[in-house]
């Protein structure tokens, strides 16, 4: 079956290289079109994932290490991390994850902790 | 912070660019070829800007060239395709280990796969964000041409990324 969006179209799309009523005519398209949207999304990944990894391995031919100084543009931000089989490629994690992550085990902890006395002193 | 601090970090984060953008561009052709990386900087760096045109914009035309020119020689070209698949040595700590990682992750795979035009066309857009005409420019393309090859580049590394995603390497995990 002959895809009804062509890759320069969604090349135009992503790159906001095509005037507003280009851009409408292939989104309408696309909405017609569950493969091409897939495509697009796909693409939009891939180049994400892209800019990922350059900003972040290679960065420190000049002396930089880690994760991008900026924001990689195109990259959610809750998109899962890349890893490796060794661990997290990028750096630390956020501080406000670093907490959540302490709350989340002294929580876990406190309520083994509480658990554990209720039974002691139930006497089972 | 004085005007010449900023400027110099402001050199700094545009030379850091530049070097992430040209090890892209020499993604897995390595030191052993004719197109090095750091030496192609250092000359795309040099190049004092000119009357109406902005100096970024004259440094990355020098660069993809530069790239180019060389990738068109027969012995770069042997090389991109003979080096296609394979995989860089780890290095032995911190930054050469991150830089082997990401080296070796099926990302920078599927951008080795690409012939040169596309991986230039595909880089100047995706990761250096800029205009089509811009990009067409520097590559000595029309922009028709130059967006057929973005959309080849775009194409087959989605294709490359596919077939490598069920293999255990590098990968996105939730």
């Amino acid at each position: 079956m002959r895809d009804s969006v062509d890759n320069i179209d969604l090349c135009a799309l992503m790159d906001a290289e095509c005037p507003a009523s280009e851009r409408k005519r292939i989104e309408e398209e696309l909405a017609r079109s569950p493969h091409c949207a897939q495509r697009l999304a796909a693409w939009r990944r891939n180049d994400a994932a892209l800019r990922f990894a350059l900003c972040a391995g290679l960065r420190d031919d000049f002396g930089r290490i880690g994760a991008p100084a900026a924001p990689v543009p195109g990259l959610d931000a809750s998109e899962p991390p890349l890893r490796t089989a060794a661990g997290p490629l990028l750096g630390r994690p956020a501080p406000r994850v670093r907490a959540a992550a302490i709350a989340a085990f002294a929580g876990g902890t406190g309520a083994a902790a509480v658990a554990l006395a209720i039974l002691v002193l139930s006497g089972r | 912070m004085t005007a010449n601090a900023s400027q110099d970090t402001e050199r700094e984060d545009f030379a850091a660019a530049l070097g992430r953008f040209a090890r892209g561009l020499g993604a897995g052709v390595g030191e052993r070829s004719g197109f090095r990386p750091a030496e192609a900087c250092a000359e795309a760096l040099a190049v004092p800007p000119r009357p109406g045109i902005v100096s970024r914009d004259a440094a990355y035309r020098v660069l993809v060239r530069r790239f180019l020119r060389e990738a068109a020689s027969a012995a770069i070209g042997r090389r991109l395709a003979a080096q296609g698949s394979g995989r860089r040595p780890a290095g032995r700590a911190g930054a050469a280990q991150m830089r082997a990682a990401v080296e070796n992750s099926h990302t920078f795979e599927a951008l080795r796969n690409l012939a040169p035009t596309e991986r230039a066309a595909l880089l100047l857009v995706a990761v250096e964000r800029f205009s089509y005409a811009q990009a067409a420019d520097f590559m000595e393309l029309s922009e028709p041409e130059f967006v057929r090859a973005l959309a080849r580049a775009r194409e087959a590394f989605a294709a490359r990324l596919a077939t490598s995603a069920g293999r255990p390497h590098l990968r996105l995990v939730g």
